[in-house]
């Protein structure tokens, strides 16, 4: 695997809300194919994560290649921070600010383009990043076939007949084509989540973030919404899962991440990660959700 | 008083000044309500727009626009805008009309703002998650949801609208003149028969039947709008 170039990288990656300082360094290589499930007390970082990953959340500081493009890069904040901290002491060193100022205005040459870019082209890597969250977030107002195609047709990906052709031949994948026309008020829930699935995969995106996808679900449905994540899985479909669901990151996931107080803690494939963690609280974490 | 009610209706000329002022205050009421709505609608978007350095300055515009006009009375705001602002001969009751209009902009605003961020924030999130942009998914996603929400609000705003044009009369009102409205025909029919109950209750019921057919027709319309989604 390691041969290979990883098509999605994240370095450093940090993100504050106000004070509080949910991510504080993650590195992540995602290589194609790749099916890493992510695990970890709530509260920890693990969905802010995610949403970072197709700026739904903009990261403080990091970086993140997509791709081999660099699509997101602020190293100069932490220039930017020194300054500040050394403007707040009574007789600071001019020349040191100096050289900070300097390697600040010198990052900032490098990254603003980047920055403009990714403003830009968000839209564009977003249809690349499909999600699927926790609530579902079908849209009442339209029947699950234009709930489907909306994005394709309005984006100019495909046609109408196209989506249309493409979201009924998805629907049979997950066992839903009799419920084309119907509005998803009168679904499940485990149905709502199968057809959230297959609204991501109908912009054939490069990978696919779930943000803990089976967390809002009758014990009885998870079991369906697990199956069509294994066939993807199983397609060669680039994953990376938030969850809940030790089974799913046992048998499916080829990567497994626990992430803690921000940060990943521990990474392993599912054998070691289960059988013989590293992490105190790990360890801690997993005697309390297998018992 | 029925006597009176009877002798009114009896006479021509009164018929004619309430049905003038029932014209009148409809044509008011819908030209101000239209300034209403487009303002509204505007000024909503703005506000609920995210923030960066190009929306900054329209949205604190915006936020000073609302809190002046729903913060002082409309008759003072009345006053300034037909006596000060606009005190152009002839524009009187078109300042008038247009004062009612950026009233209401205000009020509707708030309704249509409220009505948006009443729909859940997952639902702009799946919408940008799947590539669309801000606006993309504000009007294909955003706005039909919202609109269930904002159409009973905007049927109540556009009723306390019907009933404030009512004090447009205060400007002066002659008959022939479009601020002559159904309260200057009840002003004006009390100088020939003076018993103010008795043009209070023909006008009364003039507004009545006015704000009832706009409740129906509101009404009417939700239930459409509830059809639609099944």
């Amino acid at each position: 695997m390691n041969d290979k170039k990883p098509f999605l990288q994240v370095k450093a990656l940090h993100k504050k809300f106000e004070k509080l300082e949910v991510l504080k360094g993650v590195d992540l290589d995602v290589y194609k194919g790749d099916v890493i499930a992510v695990i970890g007390p709530s509260g920890c970082g693990k969905s802010t994560f995610l949403r970072c990953l197709n700026f739904l959340e903009m990261p403080n500081a990091g970086e993140i290649s997509f791709e081999g493009k660099i699509v997101f890069k602020n190293e100069r904040v932490y220039f930017k921070r020194k300054m500040k901290a050394l403007k707040t002491q009574k007789n600071y060193d001019k020349t040191e600010f100096k050289a900070l100022e300097e390697q600040y205005l010198a990052l900032k040459a490098i990254e603003k383009p980047i920055q403009k870019k990714m403003n830009k082209e968000i839209d564009l890597h977003r249809q690349k990043v499909g999600m699927v969250f926790q609530q579902f977030n079908l849209f009442p107002h339209l029947t699950v076939l234009q709930n489907i195609t909306l994005a394709p047709v309005k984006l100019k990906k495909m046609t109408k007949d196209e989506a249309e052709k493409k979201a009924m031949e998805l629907l049979k994948k997950v066992g839903l084509e009799d419920k084309a026309s119907v509005y998803p008020n009168t679904l499940s829930g485990g149905q709502k989540q199968r057809i959230a699935i297959v609204r991501a995969l109908a912009m054939d995106p490069e990978v696919l973030l779930f943000d803990e996808p089976t967390s809002a679900l009758d014990p009885e449905m998870v079991g369906e919404v697990l199956k069509v994540m294994t066939e993807l899985a199983k397609e060669g479909m680039t994953m990376i899962v938030v969850t809940h669901e030790m089974g799913f990151a046992k048998e499916v996931a080829n990567r497994v991440i626990f992430m803690n107080e921000g940060v990943i803690k521990e990474e392993n494939n599912p054998k070691d990660f289960f059988e013989n963690p590293q992490d105190e609280r790990l360890k801690d974490f997993l005697s309390k959700v297998l018992k | 008083m029925f006597k009176d009610i009877f002798r009114i209706l009896s006479d021509v000329e009164m018929l004619g000044y309430i049905f003038q002022g029932f014209l009148h205050t409809l044509v008011i009421t819908l030209i101000a309500a239209a300034i209403g709505l487009v303002l509204g609608f505007v000024v909503a978007v703005v506000k609920i727009m995210p923030s960066n350095k190009w929306t900054r300055v329209p949205k604190v515009i915006c936020e000073v626009y609302t809190t002046i006009f729903r913060g002082t009375p409309v008759a003072l705001q009345l006053f300034i805008m037909v006596f000060a602002v606009f005190a152009i001969p002839g524009f009187k009751p078109y300042a008038a009309i247009l004062t009612f209009g950026i009233n209401s902009g205000a009020y509707v605003s708030e309704s249509i703002r409220a009505g948006i961020t009443s729909i859940d924030k997952g639902q702009m999130e799946a919408g940008r998650a799947l590539g669309m942009n801000w606006l993309q998914t504000m009007v294909r996603i955003i706005l039909p949801q919202a609109v269930k929400n904002i159409i009973p609000a905007i049927g109540n705003e556009i009723i306390a609208l019907l009933k404030e044009t009512s004090i447009i009369g205060w400007i002066g009102a002659t008959p022939g003149v479009v601020t002559f409205d159904l309260q200057a025909a009840a002003d004006t029919i009390f100088r020939s028969y003076p018993n103010y109950l008795a043009s209070g209750i023909i006008v009364g019921c003039c507004y009545l039947i006015i704000v009832y057919a706009f409740t129906l027709l509101v009404k009417y319309t939700e239930k459409r709008l509830k059809k639609d989604e099944r």
